[in-house]
């Protein structure tokens, strides 16, 4: 799951894109061999050979009319191919509408209109339903990041002030991670996310849950109590309580991602006590303080019992 | 011709003659070398200092691959290690290849060309001073913690003031703002060198390649450079002074900064490949003792990768959200610029088989570099096309491709030059070159190699560290281990040079390659005795008995006729011979000049205002200086004949004089930043939208202040034009009235338009808008005061009787430079008021 | 004769460039994405006509090596034009 190789595809485009690959590797290589060998000819071939590859003509052919016809060819296979990327799905629903909006050095998910008057908000993972096309509306907060997910599709750059669409598609279940491909400043290494693709009757479960607001059980109160005084909601936002700020990412439905610290580890109540503890050591330069001589050990994992509740 | 009637100059030569010549040639000895200016001297520095650079910057990389062995490694933490990434890259780009390569031609053009020296060499020394401290320092920025940290490529608004408040950009933006000026500087020297100090004869289809090479090589460079220039004045503007250019709140555009940086950027990939192609089309026909095939062929495929590689810079945004149509006229252009570059390596592998290679070192490092440049250029193809680009772009299968490229296409040739043209320059021969070449090309190809693997695993580009899992760790572990190998050739290789490698000025008197270009005729400081006339393109193997007649002084210009360092200026076309140019010697004046100018750009870094301008005087005193005392020196003696028939003046006026053609490649560095000034005018404008340009409640004054301003420059053109009728009637005194009432009407207009903008309440801190004219205003101001010094300096020669009827160089320079100004001012005037009425009305 | 041929051919490049990408750039900011196919167009058998008659004058002046230098820079700025051009036959105009 954690393999972001360009030929693991999941979908038609990543699928196009890795025969695009091999085509163009198969090329290169039958090219690079053919002029290493012009050249050891040109070194070591039979003295008639070698003269014919002394003459100017030799020049035009391999130089000019070998590189015109490859390229050209290459060339209308490419407008092909740029014409089929991206093509809606035959038949297919209206694509879904996610926004993605880029930070220093996470990633906010939303899905509009999935709440009345808005929608639900969600972190460093994006669930799509497989064989739907899915548009991501890309923009960013701060500076450039780029959103990559080498499986569906190749990167969009998410620009400051500027919307771009990348519309993907998924075939088969399954998580895939992405990352963020444009520099953008100190954890710029540490900034990945989840896609994970679901059937559509999971998809649609999965989004019934994340409707509903985040509940509080009577054993984690004290988890709750904790975040409150820690002063985690002067960023973060938990629906269903009174915390909304924006700062962060959305915790509502935290333990049910697959990852923390935009795919720094894994998630379990262990790596939230640990990041709400030690953020500033496992990804130094976010934006996250390190609450360790904050929060004492029960303290610390009362809250991250309860932020590891809410799925 | 028979030989013996056709040689210019009889034998025997007069007694002195050579002695005299040996004397003012004479390289200043102990600590005064510092003041050396010719260019065998400046161009092994210049070299010299390159490579150390390269070695820093290498250093960095190993580094890097440590720290990126294993993932989750923390040898270098993440903040440090984007300083050392940022560091490695600019200074590779900016203190290493073009340094480097703009260095092979101060060296290696006068003696392929025959010339005396380059046309100014106290201009490529003080080029040469400012890089070298200015560069030291750049590096320096390290160990205080204070590097640049956002990458090469300098993206805002990553790098604009909110996210990078430090000075570490600064560094960037103004710290190689001296690289900047030595790349013109560097550039001007080249193109007027190569135009117009060939040797009688050699006409422009009988140059060596490597002379066409780096003229294509400098006019890229005046072209490509301006785009940059800019980029980082409106970045620092911003910074310094909050004019939003590249923040979308008020009105910028991030990606303004991309297309500006990258039609500087791409270019600059085929400005460090091009000379390097020349040096290799030099050094296969003298390996293989065989003409250069197809040279016609080779001379147009530089041509047009020159100018096709301006069309190609939007493939470095392939993922920025630009329409697809846009996308694939750059990915076709793209594919247009692999074709010419198709042609070079053809013909090296034609001549090769047309001659008998001889395997020595030089030509071990061709095929390493045919080998690496080639897989690098064919991946280039692959990024060219659109949807692939996608997945690999900023990813290390990039980072591969680049190294690729760049060490294929220019590293190893250097390297080739380095092997071949070492005894030109070092008494001793260098001895490790092949186990040089083995363990670098080895080292290379299991550094970058599995990089293209890593890159397509997914593994990004400016990580300081990756996850494990995603199998990663066996290629980079390859890619250390490579790069380990390449960092023992690189020691051996400086061990090489440190044991074997002697400076002696001007080498071995022999032809170890029995090679057919000029720079292997025997060699002095002066570079040849006598001047050659040529008469083919392969003199040495054409010309039988050319090396003795030149050393012998039969052929031009045996000795020196004024007493001074002189060099033979000839046509551009035909290169028949036209006067005898002075050029300067040794002198302090361009090293406290240079000192000046990197000190004012790095105290400017470290926000030292009052430092940085008192660095800034030291400079401007020093250029004038120089100028006042080394340029326009007019007639020291009459015409004086140089053999052949040829009776030469030492100084000539108007558009033969070698001053106006470098005022002329400065006037167009100049009209390209303008144009760039214009570009960011209507990119911005389209970007916001006709709609909001200019952003509602911003109003532009009315048309009535243009039109006086325009009106007053436009006056102060025709007082120059009047002035330069009262100087050919003789006039003095009235001349530098006129000039000063000219300097006041192009200070009137400006000031005039400024004022107008002012009070019509536009401010370059509320909108991009405002920010776009206050650049426009910015840029033609600087001209004002450009124009202004020029003004008071001819004006103080005039009262000195150093300008006249006929010595009138000074004033040309400037009255031509003065037209350019008032050109500029008035498209200004136009961009400021008309273009954005003129589109609202569309 | 043949500097300046060769220049010619560079700067028929160059405008060609300039009028394809910046021409479609405005006309989409200013929705008219119908002109774009036959701005693209017409600019490119411009182009090439001129292109044409460059390398044509330019090989029957006899002008030597610069005469050909000419014919080489107007044919890879004519390909430059033709593959530049192409992609607009097969892609939206915006």
């Amino acid at each position: 799951m954690n393999s972001q190789n360009v030929f693991d595809t999941a979908g038609p485009d990543g699928d196009r894109l890795a025969t695009l690959a091999w085509l163009l590797f198969g090329g290169g290589l039958i090219l690079f061999v053919a002029v290493l060998g012009f050249l050891l000819v040109a070194l070591y071939g039979a003295a008639r050979v070698r003269r014919t590859l002394g003459n100017p003509r030799f020049i035009v052919a391999g130089g000019i009319v070998m590189p015109v016809v490859v390229l050209t060819a290459l060339l209308l296979h490419t407008l092909g191919l740029a014409r089929a990327l991206g093509l809606p799905m035959p038949g297919g629903e209206p694509p879904l509408r996610i926004e993605v909006i880029g930070h220093q050095f996470w990633w906010e998910v939303r899905y509009p209109g999935t709440l009345p008057g808005g929608g639900i908000v969600t972190a460093n993972e994006i669930r799509i339903p497989t064989g739907r096309d899915v548009v991501l509306e890309v923009t960013a907060s701060d500076v450039i990041h780029s959103l990559w997910i080498p499986a569906l599709h190749g990167k969009i750059d998410m620009i400051p002030g500027l919307v771009n669409r990348r519309t993907i598609r998924a075939d088969r279940p399954g998580a895939m991670r992405g990352q963020c491909t444009e520099f953008c400043g100190t954890q710029h290494a540490l900034m990945a996310f989840m896609v994970v693709a679901e059937t559509p009757p999971a998809y649609e479960a999965w989004l019934d849950r994340q409707r509903l607001p985040a509940a509080t059980p009577p054993q984690h109160e004290m988890g709750r109590a904790v975040f409150a005084a820690a002063g985690c909601g002067g960023c973060h936002a938990v629906r269903g309580t009174e915390w909304d700020a924006r700062i962060g990412p959305d915790l509502t439905a935290l333990g049910g991602r697959l990852t923390i610290g935009a795919g720094t580890l894994p998630m379990n109540e262990g790596t939230i006590a640990g990041w709400i503890a030690g953020a500033q050591d496992l990804k130094p330069g976010n934006r996250m303080p390190s609450f360790a001589n904050a929060l004492d050990g029960p303290e610390l994992r009362a809250v991250s019992a309860w932020l590891e509740s809410l799925k | 011709m028979t030989p013996t009637q056709a040689l210019p100059n009889p034998l025997p030569r007069p007694e002195g003659e050579l002695e005299a010549l040996e004397e003012v040639w004479k390289r200043p000895r102990g600590w005064r070398f510092v003041t050396v200016v010719n260019n065998n001297w400046i161009g092994v520095l210049y070299l010299g200092t390159a490579g150390l650079f390269c070695v820093f910057a290498v250093i960095l990389s190993l580094l890097m691959r440590a720290q990126l062995t294993v993932g989750g490694n923390d040898i270098l933490e993440a903040g440090t290690y984007n300083q050392v990434f940022t560091v490695h890259g600019t200074a590779m780009m900016f203190l290493f290849a073009v340094p480097a390569v703009e260095a092979l031609g101060v060296y290696l053009l006068p003696a392929m060309l025959a010339a005396r020296d380059l046309p100014f060499p106290r201009l490529s020394a003080y080029a040469f001073w400012a890089y070298a401290i200015g560069g030291f320092f750049f590096f320096l920025s390290l160990f205080w913690g204070v590097a640049p940290d956002g990458g090469w490529f300098m993206y805002p608004p990553l790098t604009g003031k909110e996210y990078s408040p430090g000075i570490n950009a600064d560094f960037w933006l103004l710290g190689i703002g001296f690289i900047e000026i030595s790349a013109i500087a560097g550039a001007i020297e080249i193109i007027v060198g190569v135009l117009r100090n060939r040797p009688p004869g050699m006409t422009l289809g009988r140059m060596p390649i490597f002379a066409w090479a780096m003229l294509v090589f400098a006019v890229m460079i005046v072209f490509a450079f301006p785009a940059v220039i800019l980029a980082t004045i409106l970045l620092e503007l911003e910074r310094a002074f909050d004019w939003p250019f590249f923040l979308s709140a008020r009105g910028g555009d991030p990606l303004l900064w991309q297309h500006l940086f990258w039609f500087f950027g791409h270019p600059e990939v085929y400005i460090i490949f091009l000379p390097a192609a020349g040096a290799v089309s030099m050094i296969v026909p003298a390996m293989a003792g065989t003409r250069l095939v197809g040279y016609g062929l080779v001379a147009t495929a530089l041509v047009a990768t020159g100018f096709l590689s301006f069309g190609l810079w939007v493939h470095h945004m392939y993922a920025t959200g630009i329409p697809s149509l846009s996308l694939a006229f750059f990915s076709a252009a793209s594919f247009a610029v692999a074709v010419p570059t198709g042609v070079q390596v053809f013909a090296w592998i034609a001549t090769l088989a047309s001659g008998r290679p001889r395997m020595e070192v030089p030509m071990l490092f061709v095929i390493g570099f045919l080998f690496i440049f080639v897989l690098g250029g064919l991946t280039g193809v692959m990024v060219a096309v659109v949807p692939f680009d996608w997945q690999a772009h900023d990813t290390y299968f990039i980072v591969a491709h680049l190294h690729y490229v760049l060490i294929g296409g220019m590293v190893f040739p250097l390297l080739a030059g380095l092997y071949y043209w070492a005894p030109l320059a070092s008494g001793g021969g260098l001895r490790y070159g092949r186990w040089v070449f083995w363990l670098l090309f080895g080292g290379v190809n299991l550094t970058f190699f599995p990089m293209h693997v890593a890159g397509l695993m997914g593994m990004p580009r400016r990580v300081w560290t990756y996850p494990e899992g995603m199998g990663l760790e066996l290629w980079n572990i390859l890619s250390t281990i490579g790069a380990g190998v390449s960092a023992l050739g690189i020691v051996l290789l400086i061990a090489d040079l440190a044991k074997n490698f002697r400076m002696s000025s001007g080498g071995t008197d022999s032809n170890p390659h029995k090679a057919g270009s000029l720079e292997w005729l025997p060699q002095g400081n002066y570079n040849t005795r006598s001047i050659p006339l040529i008469t083919s393109r392969d003199p040495l193997w054409d010309q039988p008995g050319l090396a003795a007649q030149v050393e012998a002084g039969q052929h031009f210009l045996p000795g020196t006729v004024s007493g001074r360092r002189e060099t033979l200026v000839t046509s551009a076309v035909d290169a028949a011979p036209q006067y005898i140019a002075i050029v300067p010697g040794p002198g302090w004046a361009h090293v406290i000049a240079a000192v000046g100018t990197a000190g004012f750009f790095l105290a400017l870094t470290v926000q030292w205002v009052m430092i940085s301008a008192a660095f800034g005087a030291v400079a401007l005193a020093a250029v004038l200086y120089w100028l006042w005392t080394g340029t326009d020196l007019g007639p020291v003696r009459g015409p004086a004949d140089i053999g052949g028939g040829y009776t030469l003046p030492l100084y000539v006026t108007g558009r033969d004089n070698l001053g106006w053609w470098a005022v002329v490649v400065l006037m167009l560095v100049d009209g390209t930043v303008f144009g760039c000034v214009a570009f960011t005018h209507i990119f911005l404008w389209l970007s916001n939208g006709p709609e909001s340009w200019p952003p509602s409640g911003t109003t532009l004054p009315g048309l009535m202040a243009p039109a006086i301003s325009a009106a007053l420059v436009a006056a102060s053109a025709a007082v120059v034009m009047l002035s330069d009728a009262v100087l050919k009637r003789g006039g003095r005194w009235a001349v530098a009235a006129l000039l000063l009432v000219a300097l006041a009407l192009l200070g009137a207009g400006m000031g005039l338009d400024l004022q107008a903008l002012w009070e019509a309440g536009v401010r370059p801190t509320a909108h991009a808008f405002g920010a776009s004219l206050y650049a426009n205003q910015f840029w033609q101001l600087l001209h004002l005061g450009i124009i202004a010094v020029m003004a008071m300096y001819v004006v103080a020669r005039i009262a000195a009787g150093l300008v006249g009827a006929v010595r009138r160089v000074s004033f040309d320079v400037v009255r031509l430079f003065w037209f350019y100004v008032v050109g500029q001012a008035l498209a200004g005037l136009a961009l400021t008021h008309l273009f954005p009425r003129g589109a609202g009305v569309a | 004769m043949g500097v300046a041929a060769s220049l010619l051919g560079i700067v028929i490049w160059a405008l060609h460039f300039g009028l394809v990408y910046g021409g479609q750039a405005l006309a989409c900011e200013v929705g008219r994405p119908s002109i774009v196919m036959p701005l693209v167009i017409g600019a490119s058998v411009v182009a090439l006509a001129l292109l044409l008659v460059l390398a044509v004058v330019a090989r029957r002046s006899r002008g030597g090596f610069l005469g050909g230098l000419a014919v080489g820079i107007a044919a890879f700025s004519a390909l430059a034009v033709v593959w530049e051009a192409a992609p607009v036959l097969a892609l939206p105009a915006c």
